[in-house]
């Protein structure tokens, strides 16, 4: 019967196996970043309370010797009990961190990097988009003025002036990031409304009385949201790079949030001395994060945007 | 009679880097209570641009109404706010356009913009209008109407949609239905049907239908009244069997005659020389005389009024009509 376009695209979806196993692994990470955001109602030892997660009490363990190679066995208090917790998997940092405990809290840091900022950019480009494509005349000019300039500063330029501004912190570079990303999806969407709004359907709309704001927000934004679609979740990965990035030169996030940016940041002065494990870890995280993500991306903008679809 | 929709005088002008594009220029023309008005014409010459004007849809910039007195149901319309306009559009007067394979938004099913139709200018609840909806589809004969409301347009033929377009303009039941070649992108087949449904459902609400084509069939079958439209001007008005036994203007005359003749099999179609002038350059005097076979000096200069030719039969031609105004 009767299908929308999300149950087809669904469908197709569902017909790609390196999309789904894609899928698979992001609802995996997700799953990870989720048991590190709720809280743990354990109270501590000594009775002072920790705000502790989930993720923490299930894999934090004791600072250890530093730089103990993967699967060694907890040294100092060799507690035996919790299998999961008795080796050091990927072994410990410079610190005698848990790598992979490190690796994981870095999950919940790369999703909030990797989506907050684009919902930010979002905002500001179907807003501006839209009425830059559905008023045209000097509200386009005024909008297109803005985003050219806007363009025109380098952005890690841009990046490190907000974020010297606004003092480093998860949430500020999140703002820094989607403030900087919005003119690349907002020129799309101003192009697709203008080609929207000239559609028979929107002059109909208007001769049964619907007004600007129905028009531009019921009528024409459904329409262009697959752009915004495609793009958060194109994005996604490159934002994610970034965040590392950005840590390693010293503007991402704070020391004590997990990051997997600081840990290559670390790791390029062990490399040398043969300890391998702190970028490993860092890295096969990133790497199959990123990668699920592309091939989910891809094969959802296979799905949604009307111009690759077949029939 | 009552008169639902009294155009008088309108003159509609396009402000291009160009210059003036008259696109409308004067045109009166007048549609009864159930009664049915078809404006004829060639492509460009004003038709659409005249009903765009009645709901006040032309696009501005560049587009403007700068003259004339549009009258719907008793309101003036070009001297009301653009928010009650906006009341009037759907209620009062609605509209149905050329490609139904466009006319409706493909993200959402058919029955939710019916209802979101009838809501706009109502204060229904969803289960009202939604039962409104099913009525009217059901009306237009689309069948399993209550089912057919979660399908999307795309899942829908090309008359079907046009159905589903008729039903939103009809089911707030307004005084005037404006066809804009409500027939002209489908197939031969399906649009005796529409005309039919067009037909009946005006029979059944007494709504006053503007029908705007090209096709002097469908004007035939479905007008009461015909006017003429040739560069921005009607040419030519009165009731239909008056125009179609006894037309006057010479470029009324070349319209009939460009129709296939059924009995003369061989012969080769006839056209109209040339193409109607630009809006932009709209040539002094009659604007028919660059491509009129029986063109005088007087055309060239000075410009033929409407006069009457017969009860409610108006010709605006200096050889045929006389120069008598």
């Amino acid at each position: 019967m009767a299908e929308s376009h999300l149950q087809i695209a669904i469908k197709r979806i569902k017909r790609d196996r390196l999309a789904v196993s894609g899928f698979c692994v992001i609802c995996l990470f997700a799953f990870i970043a989720f048991l590190d955001s709720i809280p743990s109602p354990r109270r501590d030892v000594g009775g002072v309370q920790w705000t502790r997660t989930v993720l923490d009490a299930l894999f934090q363990k004791e600072v250890e010797i530093s730089y103990s190679p993967p699967m060694t066995m907890t040294g100092i208090l060799n507690r035996t009990e919790f299998q999961l917790k008795s080796r050091h998997l990927l072994g410990t940092n410079n610190l005698g961190e848990d790598v992979l405990y490190n690796a994981l809290k870095g999950v919940r840091t790369a999703f909030i990097i990797g989506i907050v900022p684009s919902v930010i950019a979002a905002f500001f480009a179907i807003i501006l988009g839209l009425l830059a494509g559905y008023y045209g005349g000097w509200v386009d000019d005024i909008i297109q003025y803005i985003y050219q300039v806007l363009s025109s500063i380098p952005g890690i330029l841009l990046l490190i002036a907000m974020l010297m501004v606004m003092e480093r912190g998860l949430w500020q570079l999140c703002f820094a990031l989607g403030v900087t990303s919005w003119v690349g999806l907002c020129r799309l969407i101003r192009g697709e409304a203008l080609k929207v709004k000239s559609m028979e359907y929107i002059e109909a709309a208007r001769a049964l009385g619907a007004s600007d704001l129905r028009l531009l927000f019921r009528h024409i934004l459904p329409n262009v949201m697959y752009l915004v679609i495609i793009e958060i979740t194109l994005d996604f990965s490159s934002l994610v790079m970034s965040e590392a990035v950005l840590t390693y030169i010293g503007i991402g996030v704070e020391p004590g949030t997990g990051s997997w940016g600081r840990m290559i940041m670390m790791a390029d002065r062990e490399l040398a001395n043969s300890i391998w494990w702190n970028l490993t870890g860092a890295s096969v995280f990133l790497f199959a994060l990123v990668l699920a993500f592309n091939l989910f991306a891809d094969a959802l903008r296979d799905a949604l945007d009307p111009r690759l679809r077949e029939g | 009679m009552e008169q639902v929709l009294k155009i008088e005088d309108l003159r509609t002008h396009f402000f291009t880097g160009e210059g003036v594009a008259r696109a409308v220029d004067g045109v009166s023309v007048s549609v009864g209570k159930n009664r049915t008005l078809g404006l004829v014409g060639e492509s460009g010459c004003g038709k659409s641009v005249t009903a765009l004007s009645i709901l006040r849809l032309i696009p501005s910039p560049p587009g403007k109404i700068v003259d004339g007195k549009i009258t719907l149901s008793g309101k003036d319309i070009l001297s009301l706010p653009e928010v009650e306009m906006r009341d009037i559009r759907g209620k009062l007067a609605s509209m149905i356009f050329q490609e139904p394979m466009t006319s409706l938004n493909p993200v959402f099913t058919i029955g939710t913009q019916i209802i979101e139709a009838v809501r706009i200018h109502t204060d229904m609840g969803k289960a009202e209008a939604r039962e409104i909806a099913t009525e009217y589809l059901s009306k237009v004969g689309i069948p399993a109407p209550a089912e057919s409301m979660s399908q999307y347009p795309h899942q829908l033929s090309g008359g079907m949609k046009q159905r589903v377009m008729i039903a939103m303009a009809l089911c707030l039941k307004p005084a005037l239905l404006i066809a804009d070649e409500p027939t002209t992108a489908l197939d031969v087949t399906i649009q005796a049907g529409i005309l039919r449904l067009i037909k009946d459902l005006q029979a059944e609400t007494g709504t006053a239908v503007l029908l705007i084509t090209h096709d002097l069939g469908i004007i035939a079958e479905m007008a009461d009244e015909v006017a003429v439209m040739y560069a921005g001007k009607v040419v030519e008005s009165g009731p239909c069997n008056s125009i179609f036994s006894s037309f006057v203007h010479p470029y009324t005359e070349g319209l009939f005659k460009s129709l296939p003749s059924r009995t003369e099999r061989r012969r080769k179609l006839y056209t109209i020389s040339g193409t109607v002038p630009s809006a932009l350059r709209f040539p002094p005097g009659c604007r028919f005389h660059t491509r009129c076979p029986l063109a005088i000096e007087k055309c060239k200069s000075e410009e033929p009024p409407l006069v009457d030719v017969d009860s409610g039969h108006r010709c605006a031609c200096w050889v045929r009509a006389g120069g008598s105004a």
